[in-house]
Parts: C-alpha cells; sequence; structure tokens
C-alpha cells in the first residue's frame, strides 16, 4: 500500500500548464487518499490478527479440583471429556493422587502475550503445559485436548516431585499402561531373551537375580551387583560412546577384557546406574495393580522410606521375594493367573452345579 | 443292572471315548517334542520352550469341553433313538436310572483323563527341567478330568431334561442372546452373554476351571 502511495505521489509530476498552488493541491489530496488506504489496510489485518487470536482466548475447565485453560478453538465439552477421562485414567493407574492435579493449573494453546493465566486468578499454582492436537485440513482444522495428554502431563510432573529413587526408577508413562497382549509379549522376550546374565538367572527361578533385573534395590555398587565384566563389555560393544579424556585406554581395557576397568569406564561417565529395562518395569507396575491394586500404587509411589521393592512390598502388605516372584510368574506366562487356589477349589463350584443339575433331572418325572 | 446300562451305553460311547482317549494322551507328549534337555540350556531357549508348553496347553481345555460335550449327548443317544421305551419298561425309579446313566459317562470320562495322567507323567520324565520351571503332571490330570466331568454333568442335564426343562435352558439364552441384539441396536455398549460368561468362567463361578492355568510345564 505505501508503494502505491509513493508511485501515486511520483505520479502527480506538475502537467504543463498548471500552477504551482494547483500541483501542491493535487499532491495533498493524492497523499491523503494514501493514507487513507493504508489506515484502511492496517485495520484488516488488525481485524484479521485479532480474529486469529480469538482461538487463543482462554476457555477454563474443572473438574474433581483440577483445572484445565485451553483456547477457544478447542470445544468446550472436548476439552471437558478430556480432563475427566485423562483423571480418570490416572485414578484407575493409582499413579497420582487425586490432589495433585489440584496444585497445577494445566494449560494449552492460550494466549499467554499478556499474561492472561495470572489474570484468571492462576499465578499462584504451578503451570503445566499440556499437547494440543489437530485435525482436519490446516483451512479448517479441528483442535482437540486428548485425556493421554493430561494423563501423561500430569504423571510427568508428579513423577518429578517425588524422591530420587521414584524419579530413577518410574518408567515413561508409567501412569497410563496401555497393557496388552504384545506389551505382555514385549515383556516376556525382553527377559528371556536378554544377554544379561541376571536375566539368566532370573528366569531359572533364582528371584535375587530377578530383583537385579528390576533393579529394585538400592544396590551398594550397581555395576557389579547387577552386571558382569562381560555383560559391561558387551553393552559397551553394543552402543556408541564419545570417550572424555583418558576414558579411551578405559575402554580398550574393558574391551580386552579386563572388568574392572569396565567397572571405572562406565562409573567415570557419571551414571548412577543402568536403569531397569522399560517393558520390565511397566510388567512389575500392571502386575502389582492387578494383584493389589491402585491404591496400593498410591501409597507406594507416596512412600519415601527404603528401597522401591521395600516401599512396593510394604504398601501391598507382602514379602518383597513373593512379591518378585509374582512378577516373574506373570511376566514369563504373559499375564497367567498364579497358581494360587487347588485345582480341586477351582473344580468345587462346577461340581456342586452338576449335583444340583442331576438332582434335578432325576426328580423329572419323564425325559 | 448298573453293568447293562454300562454296556449299552459303551454301544453308544466307545467310538468317542476311543477317539478322545487317543487324542488326550497324545496332547501332552507334543510338548516334549520341542526339546528334552532344559537343564543347562540359555534363558532364550527356556523361553521358547515355555511358549510352546503353553501354546499345547491351550488345546487341553477345549479337549475337556469336547469329552464332557460328547460323552453328555451320547449318554442319551440310544434312549433318544429309541423314545425312551427301553427305559420306562425297566422297573427302576427314574432317580436311579438316571444315575446310573451318570455313572456309567463319568466312568468313561475318566479313560480320557486318566490317559491324559498317564502321558503327561511320560512327558515328564522325558524332559530335565531348569530349577524355576516344574512340572505338574497330577494337577493337569485331575483338572482335565474334573473340567470334562463338569461339562459332561451340564449337558447330560441339559440333554436329559424334561421338555419343560429343555425349553426353560433354550428361552434364557434366546433372551441373552435378544438382548444383545436389541442392545447393540440401541448403541447400548453392555452385552448379556460377554457378562454372563464372565462369571461362569471366573471363579467362582462353576466353569472357572477352564480358564485357569493348563500349563504341563510352569513357571
Amino acid at each position: 500500500m505505501l508503494a502505491l502511495a509513493a508511485i501515486l505521489v511520483a505520479s502527480a509530476t506538475p502537467a504543463r500548464g498548471q500552477s504551482p498552488e494547483e500541483t501542491d493541491r493535487l499532491e495533498r489530496r493524492l497523499l491523503a487518499r494514501a493514507e487513507s488506504l493504508q489506515a484502511q489496510e492496517e485495520a484488516r489485518a488488525a481485524a484479521k490478527e485479532d480474529a486469529s487470536w480469538s482461538r487463543f482466548q482462554p476457555r477454563v475447565i474443572q473438574s474433581r479440583g483440577a483445572t484445565l485453560v485451553v483456547g477457544e478453538a478447542v470445544p468446550a465439552a472436548s476439552a471437558q471429556r478430556a480432563l475427566d477421562s485423562g483423571l480418570t485414567l490416572l485414578r484407575t493407574a493409582g499413579a497420582v493422587p487425586e490432589r495433585f492435579a489440584g496444585r497445577l493449573v494445566l494449560y494449552g494453546m492460550v494466549d499467554t502475550r499478556r499474561d492472561t493465566l495470572s489474570r484468571l486468578g492462576f499465578g499462584s499454582r504451578r503451570l503445566l503445559r499440556v499437547d494440543v492436537s489437530h485435525t482436519g485440513p490446516d483451512s479448517a482444522p479441528s483442535w482437540s485436548v486428548s485425556a493421554d495428554a493430561v494423563a501423561r502431563a500430569l504423571a510427568v510432573e508428579y513423577r518429578d516431585s517425588l524422591d530420587v529413587d521414584w524419579r530413577h526408577w518410574l518408567p515413561n508413562g508409567y501412569a497410563v499402561p496401555h497393557w496388552t497382549r504384545s506389551t505382555a509379549w514385549g515383556a516376556f522376550q525382553e527377559l528371556t531373551r536378554s544377554p544379561l546374565s541376571v536375566a539368566g538367572r532370573c528366569v531359572t527361578g533364582e528371584i535375587a537375580g530377578c530383583r537385579l533385573w528390576l533393579a529394585i534395590d538400592r544396590d551398594a555398587e550397581p555395576f557389579t551387583d547387577r552386571f558382569t565384566g562381560a555383560d559391561l563389555r558387551n553393552r559397551l560393544r553394543e552402543g556408541s560412546w564419545s570417550d572424555a579424556a583418558g576414558a579411551s585406554e578405559l575402554r580398550h581395557d574393558c574391551l580386552e577384557g579386563v572388568d574392572a576397568a569396565c567397572v571405572t569406564y562406565f562409573q567415570s561417565r557419571r551414571m548412577s546406574d543402568i536403569p531397569a529395562p522399560e517393558a520390565s518395569m511397566r510388567g512389575l507396575l500392571r502386575m502389582y495393580r492387578a494383584a493389589y491394586g491402585a491404591d496400593a500404587i498410591e501409597r507406594a509411589v507416596a512412600d519415601t522410606t527404603g528401597s522401591i521393592a521395600q516401599r512396593l512390598a510394604r504398601a501391598a502388605s507382602v514379602n518383597e521375594d513373593s512379591l518378585v516372584a509374582r512378577w516373574r510368574y506373570w511376566t514369563l506366562t504373559r499375564g497367567g493367573r498364579p497358581r494360587d487356589r487347588s485345582t480341586v477349589a477351582d473344580a468345587a463350584p462346577g461340581l456342586v452345579l452338576a449335583v444340583a443339575l442331576l438332582a434335578l433331572v432325576a426328580r423329572g418325572s419323564r425325559p | 443292572m448298573f453293568k447293562q446300562v454300562l454296556v449299552a451305553q459303551w454301544q453308544t460311547s466307545k467310538l468317542a471315548v476311543g477317539l478322545l482317549t487317543l487324542l488326550s494322551f497324545c496332547i501332552p507328549l507334543v510338548a516334549v517334542l520341542y526339546g528334552g534337555d532344559l537343564a543347562g540350556a540359555g534363558s532364550e531357549r527356556v523361553g521358547d520352550w515355555l511358549v510352546a508348553a503353553d501354546r499345547v496347553a491351550q488345546l487341553l481345555p477345549f479337549v475337556a469341553v469336547l469329552v464332557g460335550l460328547l460323552l453328555g449327548t451320547l449318554a442319551w443317544s440310544a434312549d433318544l433313538a429309541g423314545r425312551h421305551v427301553y427305559a420306562l419298561s425297566l422297573p427302576l425309579p427314574r432317580g436311579l436310572y438316571v444315575s446310573m446313566r451318570f455313572g456309567a459317562g463319568a466312568l468313561f470320562a475318566t479313560i480320557p483323563g486318566a490317559a491324559m495322567g498317564l502321558s503327561s507323567g511320560i512327558a515328564t520324565l522325558a524332559v530335565s527341567l531348569p530349577p524355576g520351571i516344574h512340572a505338574y503332571p497330577l494337577e493337569l490330570a485331575l483338572r482335565f478330568w474334573l473340567a470334562s466331568l463338569t461339562v459332561f454333568a451340564i449337558i447330560f442335564a441339559i440333554a436329559g431334561a424334561t421338555q419343560r426343562g429343555q425349553v426353560i435352558t433354550i428361552s434364557v439364552i434366546g433372551a441373552a442372546v435378544t438382548l444383545d441384539v436389541v442392545f447393540l441396536l440401541f448403541g447400548v455398549d453392555y452385552s448379556v452373554t460377554a457378562e454372563a460368561l464372565l462369571l461362569l468362567t471366573n471363579w467362582p463361578g462353576p466353569l472357572s476351571l477352564l480358564t485357569g492355568r493348563w500349563a504341563l510345564f510352569d513357571v
């Protein structure tokens, strides 16, 4: 538009025979016209921008003490459903206490340029961003928040608020365990196909091996307790490791067969431990919830005393080894029910029914 | 009198009993075909072997159901063919006659169970298991026998029930299926038959025996 005005002004050269006054008047008129056009264009752009930002106007959704602020582009019903379902998911998993969600404000796709959330009175609460996804064509997108996104955001935040043992141990997405036959198979494969010696010990029934595999104890020397020199060497061979000064010599010694060098190498990398395999940790939580309920998980995660094994066992009022043995059975049978009832007890209801039916048939007058 | 009933029932059931006994004998032995010496095997091989044993075990409840189903219907087949003339001509109260028919069928159901016990024992002796894996030959045979007996009793009762009893049974099943169809049409996410099956197959449901662990070799 400015270019157009410039062209107009430039083109307003005095015509032959025009007086200087007439020329000035013409120039002023053209300039006024250009300014007017520019003002109109700016107003249109501002209106367009306002319309664009209006979808970021905050919409406050609340459920069971939790708050979700989303832009107006996200339909209220959809946001309400996502918050309700997300909280239900967490309650079912038992991994995040309901009161924790009340301390936070989840937000997504909100215009935060002018401190919007503080003006809404949420300044004192911790803000937590949640993903808003869109579907449909770019010209008319449909925005939504998923229950999964709400649950994951809260779970990650809760995990970060826990003590170091839980922060280190709890796997990603621990609170939204979508457990299927294929994940059960994955946990089985992880344990039976692992080259680590503790996995083999666990498969053949050594509970201490299972505990080391799951990394649920506070091992004094995790690298020497949980891994053999050969295990660490294999890990070193498989991964791509960039060496700090002096570490390449250790790496070389480790690969040459010096077990102590392997331990020193991993310790030198400021690694406190190698985390337990993820599918196994998720499997333990899944089995634990199925066997002892979501409340037990909530109690265990809120506990800060002792190792992970001690916390889980205490919350379920069971022995640590029996808990691990149950997990081992569950993993190796891919979710099989434990043989905790005798066959006769299992058959008793059926036999009672059989006798009752037989009595009914015997009493009948004719077939 | 029981001997006569037993012999008469054997005539109609012998082929089924023979085939089911053969099947029951063979299935546990299939688990051993995957290998016998596991004492020093790596965890990967033990895992594969467990999966194979588990897959074989999944067949067993179906065989138990088949035993109960066939023996339950065959127990009454002679009476149905002769329009109950033989049964009515016997100088016996109905209760005693029914008990004899049931006893004969239960005895026949024991034969596949015994075959399974025998082959499970052979399979157990044929393998060398690592410390964390156990064999359950007796438990498996007992489970198989009790499951086939339970199914046999249910089918025997339905097949031998009075016409009124059979009409009631069929009506209940028909009503459940009709309700399911109605729920489906109205978009209600609930299935009466699925819920009923869950109740029947989860302890203390009478068929919970069929859904437990059937593996001969287990963790």
